[in-house]
């Protein structure tokens, strides 16, 4: 056992500099990493601000002729009936889908679960494109809630199935023991357990039912988003799509009150350490089996078989004509590099917040991450408009140029980079940092051994996911690019306006490709969560 | 001479007073255990004579250098502490030999060589080298921590509850070979745990702490047999404590009359005997000692822990005992026996 210093001890450094209390480093390093949180947060406030901000400037005068009309009225009625009806329709397709493919024993479930998935590959619009293309006097409500359900009903399938994997059969046995029959036990002990998967997953279709341009546009159903961006094409930045914004923000802000009040409070993580057992797998008699196929089998043909048949038909109808590589070559570079750009603006800018909420988790901390999940939250419309008039007013350089495109998807999309590179960091627990520390390593050189290391897989998988969420995006892009730019998304939808479907066709095909990672990470990522 | 020296350490979390006036001794080459129940700040002692912790008043010093006082500190990284917390903290990202090799500055070919040194000292098999942490059993991981911690040949080894993720029988078998491992290698160590019996065997040195505060320190031999209070007493095992009145170096108490250890007591006081100073007698004939009816036994294989209730004395209700017993020859339920004592009683401080 050395009796003498390693050299490096004289250089002993003052106490108060390095006072650590559980975990948190209260040093110049952990002012610098609230600062900048505090500064993401303060720009992902920037929608709200400007919604509160129209209407201040606007007078309430102006906002009661604008808002108080049978317009606004009509799109709310249209707005609130997709919701009423799509959604219900969708927790009822994804639990049923979830529960076949995860307690009972379905011919190919595991296939099925993936086919469940899959949809997601397929842009909303995509979608809208593929049924106008096969009946092409699809319109209004009923064509709205029908794609609405085949787009996003994957939304509730995913953590509906993640919940019914995850949870503790035992309570299940104890609750048929009590004397309760299968579909007691279904409807008193699983569905309540199910209660926060469902409330989320409601939550993301039903912000995208807000939020979503193009799907409604192709088939004619008026919406709050689709009226705003026809009003902003028209009068360009007019009150009157201001204002409109600003009713959808408070319909937005509705809808995320009536999901925490409806999550409750009640505790859902197993009490204990539950039981190891495999869930029980129910046995489906012949119907049943057969019933349970035909919905599985309408589902994906619906879903799956009318976006890629149809896109076939186009493809083959348009033959090798469509494929004009000196459009679509730089629409693929474009949207590769805004994707790229985007993801590690969006990566870096969550990194301090995704710290902060895991190693020192707090009050503030808590308010700044909310401050992100209610912006990304409002359609991208809002965040479109915020930014026009912003730049316009107080950053004219930055107007239309690739930096406010940027800065939309930052807002957009923080929050996606944001659970993954928490997860990530939750990975090297402070604990392994401190081992480094006993073994020799400076904190520095500890940070970068241990914990970036770790947290590598979740910020990659954080970026994918907001790279993708990117090359989808079309709402914001069609507002915010400069002149000339054209994305994939972009591109695909000035095709689809001059009703050239068969040009339009490659378009899709590529965005369908680039999004297969993404459903493949998604469909990888819920198994994980049920430790598979 | 005194490897590690804690003095007057003050800590708190916000409100919270999380270790009060800590005044420790280490001997070098020692064994030293702090026990306490959880919750008592035996942890946060022990990170921060690792450096993860800093105290908000007090000083630290090991081999007479000073760690921290109330102007300066020492880092973790530069004061070579081993450290082996209750889950291992394996990094989850290396292989068994990347961990072990970790401290290591070393970079050739005698690194490999430690690195099977090291795993052949924990009684690791070498064809474990590659294995990745997620790979290995509890016991396992911790042989891999251990290893990891003795590598850059620490001054000082802290392990935090190394032992209590693991099953009864392996538990006993690592704590012998830590033991045995540290000792040959002469590294002083301090170890926490909340495990009575797995402290009293592991120290030669045993520091009990309670709410923050070190409540006494001393061989455990001396503290298991004299603890200050009653709670130190139950906290180091199962204890009678009964009221009696000292006189001349003997306690008249329920049992009757027992010498005490303490000559210099007089009068009212707490005297405390360990269940296996108490001894049984079940044939009618022995009219020796105290009598009494076994209520309740709880047959544990060997041993045989009966409860006696004696018999009523003068207005008094009969008191209950906990009595140990060969589980061979143990009396039933119901048996009326007598109860003798063996030894010194313990008289407990006020």
């Amino acid at each position: 056992m050395p009796e003498t210093l390693p050299s490096g001890v004289a250089s002993a450094i003052p106490a108060n500099s390095l006072r650590r209390s559980r975990g948190l480093f209260i040093g110049r390093g952990g002012v610098w990493v609230t600062a900048l949180s505090v500064l993401v947060s303060l720009l992902a406030l920037l929608p709200i601000a400007f919604v509160i901000g129209v209407s201040w400037q606007t007078g309430w005068a102006a906002i009661e002729t604008l808002v108080f009309r049978p317009r606004v009225g009509e799109l709310l009625v249209n707005t609130v009936l997709l919701v009423l009806i799509t959604l219900p329709l969708c927790i009822a397709l994804g639990i049923s889908l979830a529960w076949l493919t995860e307690r009972t024993n379905l011919p190919g479930r595991r296939w099925w679960s993936l086919l469940a998935t899959a949809p997601l590959a397929v842009p909303a619009f995509v979608h809208s494109y593929a049924w106008v293309s096969l009946i092409p006097s699809i319109h209004g409500l009923p064509a709205g809630v029908l794609v609405s359900v085949i787009a996003y009903f994957p939304f509730l399938y995913l953590p509906v199935a993640a919940t019914l994997r995850r949870l503790d059969p035992a309570i299940e046995d104890v609750a048929e023991s009590l004397g309760l029959k299968p579909w007691a036990v279904f409807f008193r002990v699983v569905l309540p357990q199910l209660r926060l998967a469902i409330c989320g997953g409601a939550l993301l279709v039903g912000l995208h039912l807000l939020a979503e341009y193009g799907l409604y546009a192709m088939i004619r159903f008026d919406t709050f988003t689709t009226a705003i961006f026809d009003q902003f094409k028209s009068t360009f930045n007019g009150p009157a799509a201001n204002m409109l914004a600003g009713v959808l923000a408070l319909c937005c802000l509705a809808m995320l009150t009536v999901e925490s009040a409806a999550r409750g409070s009640a505790r859902y993580a197993r009490v204990g350490s539950g039981s190891a057992r495999d869930q029980r797998i129910v046995r489906l008699d012949g119907n049943t089996t057969l019933l349970a196929l035909a919905l599985q089998v309408v589902t994906c043909a619906l879903a799956l078989g009318v976006p890629l048949i149809t896109l076939g038909k186009w493809l083959i109808a348009g033959g090798s004509e469509v494929w004009q590589l000196a459009d679509l070559l730089p629409a693929l570079q474009q949207t590769l590099l805004l994707g790229v750009a985007g993801a590690a603006l969006t990566t870096c800018a969550a990194i301090p917040i995704a710290w902060l909420s895991i190693r020192a988790p707090g009050r503030l901390q808590r308010v700044l991450e909310s401050c992100n999940y209610i912006t990304s939250s409002l359609p991208g419309i809002v965040v479109a408009l915020a930014l026009v008039t912003v730049t316009i007013h107080f950053a004219r350089p930055i107007y239309q140029t690739t930096i406010t495109v940027l800065l939309a998807y930052l807002l957009m999309f923080l929050p996606r980079a944001l659970v993954s590179l928490r997860a990530g960091i939750a990975q090297a627990p402070v604990e392994l940092e401190n081992m480094a520390r006993s073994l020799g390593r400076s904190p520095g050189r500890a940070l970068w051994l241990i914990t970036l290391r770790l947290a590598a897989p979740g910020a990659a998988a954080g970026a994918a996911l907001v790279f993708l969420a990117i090359t989808n995006e079309l709402t914001a892009t069609l507002l915010l690019a400069p002149n000339g730019t054209r994305t994939l998304a972009t591109g695909f939808w000035a095709m689809t306006s001059e009703i050239d479907y068969a040009a339009a066709a490659p378009y899709a095909l590529i965005m369908i490709v680039l999004s297969l990672p993404l459903t493949g990470l998604l469909y990888h990522q819920s198994k994980r969560t049920a430790g598979r | 001479m005194n490897t590690l020296e804690l003095n007057s350490i003050y800590k708190a979390f916000g409100a919270q007073q999380a270790l009060e006036n800590i005044n420790l001794s280490v001997p070098t080459g020692s064994r030293t255990v702090i026990v306490g129940p959880s919750g008592s700040g035996k942890t946060t002692l022990l990170r921060m004579i690792a450096g993860f912790e800093f105290p908000d008043a007090g000083s630290l010093s090991l081999n007479g250098q000073t760690l921290v006082d109330g102007t300066h500190s020492v880092p973790a990284h530069q004061r070579l502490i081993g450290y082996v917390p209750q889950d291992g903290a394996l990094f989850p990202h290396m292989t068994v030999a990347d961990n072990i090799g970790f401290g290591l500055a070393d970079k050739g070919p005698a690194r490999q060589e430690r690195i099977a040194e090291l795993m052949d000292s924990v009684a690791l098999d070498s064809t474990m080298a590659k294995r990745w942490p997620h790979e290995l059993s509890g016991g396992q991981q911790q042989r891999v921590a251990l290893a990891r911690a003795l590598a850059q040949q620490p001054r000082l080894m802290l392990l935090d509850e190394p032992f209590s993720a693991l099953d009864t029988g392996l538990r006993a078998a690592m704590r012998k070979m830590v033991a045995r491992l540290l000792a040959d290698a002469g590294v002083t160590t301090i170890l926490v745990t909340h495990d009575q019996s797995e402290a009293l065997s592991f120290a030669d040195q045993l520091a009990v702490m309670r709410q923050g505060r070190l409540v006494q320190s001393g061989h455990p031999m001396d503290l298991y047999r004299y603890p200050d209070d009653e709670q130190t007493a139950l906290f180091l095992g199962d204890a009678v404590v009964m009221p009696a009145r000292i006189e001349a170096g003997w306690a008249h108490c329920d049992l009757g009359r027992i010498p005490v250890n303490n000559q210099g007591k007089h009068g009212a006081a707490q005297i405390m005997l360990r269940p296996e100073q108490l001894q049984i007698g079940s044939s009618p004939t022995d009219s020796h000692g105290c009598p009494g009816v076994v209520t309740e036994r709880d047959f544990g294989g060997n041993t045989c822990t009966l409860t006696v209730e004696l018999l009523p004395a003068e207005s008094e209700p009969g008191r209950s005992l906990l009595v140990r017993s060969s589980g061979m020859h143990a009396p039933p339920a119901g048996a009326a026996v007598h109860v003798t004592t063996l030894g010194h009683a313990h008289v407990l401080s006020d």
